[in-house]
């Protein structure tokens, strides 16, 4: 790479930096729903939470307690 | 676009890290995007264009966290020893996809920069005029810098220029003409800073050093 500053410098430097606000200036010129959008990740989110409850759930069930000893 | 330069850069947003040429990243010759691209018909420019940017549109989301953030943090398993347990396992909390890993069935998503060059390069397996643009987006209204961004930009037959915002889906964004984009004709934007595509990469160092100081604050 060359010794001067370049562009690509500079995105490796600042390259998570406000990715969501210029995310969110660019949909809503373009019209996408930012608010549904990120909805979507929480309901797929809640979702597999829910899966997995119910997976735990199956687990303690077929764990049998050892009968004690006398 | 400026003049390209003879040196073309590289970049370490790979999978594993590994190193590659701007240039690599708008593939022309790979075989899964020319199939892909052969399904895309139209006689003209236009019609190419508009078959290109609605494939992009339908096929590739934008990734967002749970929280709703964009992510694109990469975790690559390889050579797996045991148990869960891979002889490789890296994991970065940024990466670039390649196109052709971009339409990948398991993947089919992609930050800015990987759908903007997926679009670049099916323009480019037709023969259409086509760039990757790496730039700044900026508040139209009291010009605030927002951050960085990437996109396409390709030429009509009618030979004006056009910006593809590639992150929109499943319907794709309305074209809106480059000069407009660049010239404050929306409530955002887009500054171009750096060009590429297959054949060369230009950029624009008096911007890069200007943006430098507001952008890493």
């Amino acid at each position: 790479m060359p010794e001067d500053k370049t562009v690509l410098d500079l995105i490796t430097k600042t390259r998570r930096k406000r990715q969501l606000e210029t995310q969110k200036a660019v949909w809503k010129t373009f019209g996408v729903d930012y608010e549904a959008e990120k909805r979507k990740q929480q309901e797929i989110y809640d979702a597999l939470q829910k899966r997995k409850g119910r997976k735990s759930k199956r687990k303690r069930k077929v764990k049998r307690k050892k009968p004690e000893r006398k | 676009m400026k003049k390209k330069q003879n040196e073309i850069p590289t970049v370490n947003f790979g999978l594993l890290g590994e190193e590659n040429y701007i240039t690599d990243y708008v593939q022309v010759h790979n075989p899964k995007l020319q199939r892909i691209a052969k399904r895309l018909r139209g006689k003209t420019n236009d019609q190419i264009i508009t078959a290109v940017a609605s494939y992009v549109a339908k096929n590739i989301k934008y990734p967002l966290d749970r929280h709703g953030k964009p992510t694109a943090a990469t975790h690559t398993k390889c050579f797996k020893w045991w148990n869960g347990l891979y002889l490789t396992d890296v994991d970065f909390d940024y990466g670039w996809l390649f196109p052709n890993q971009t339409v990948a069935s398991e993947v089919k998503r992609g930050i800015c920069f990987s759908s903007a060059c997926l679009c670049t390069s099916l323009l480019r397996i037709k023969h259409v005029e086509a760039f990757t643009v790496l730039g700044v987006v900026l508040k139209t209204k009291g010009k605030r810098i927002l951050g960085f961004h990437a996109w396409t930009e390709t030429v009509k037959t009618s030979g004006e220029h056009i910006v593809i915002e590639t992150t929109v889906h499943p319907k794709p964004a309305k074209l809106v003409p480059a000069k407009d984009m660049y010239g404050e004709a929306l409530p955002v934007t887009y500054d171009p800073l750096a060009w590429f595509n297959e054949a060369g990469y230009a950029e624009d160092k008096s911007k890069a050093k200007k943006y430098e100081a507001v952008l890493n604050a």
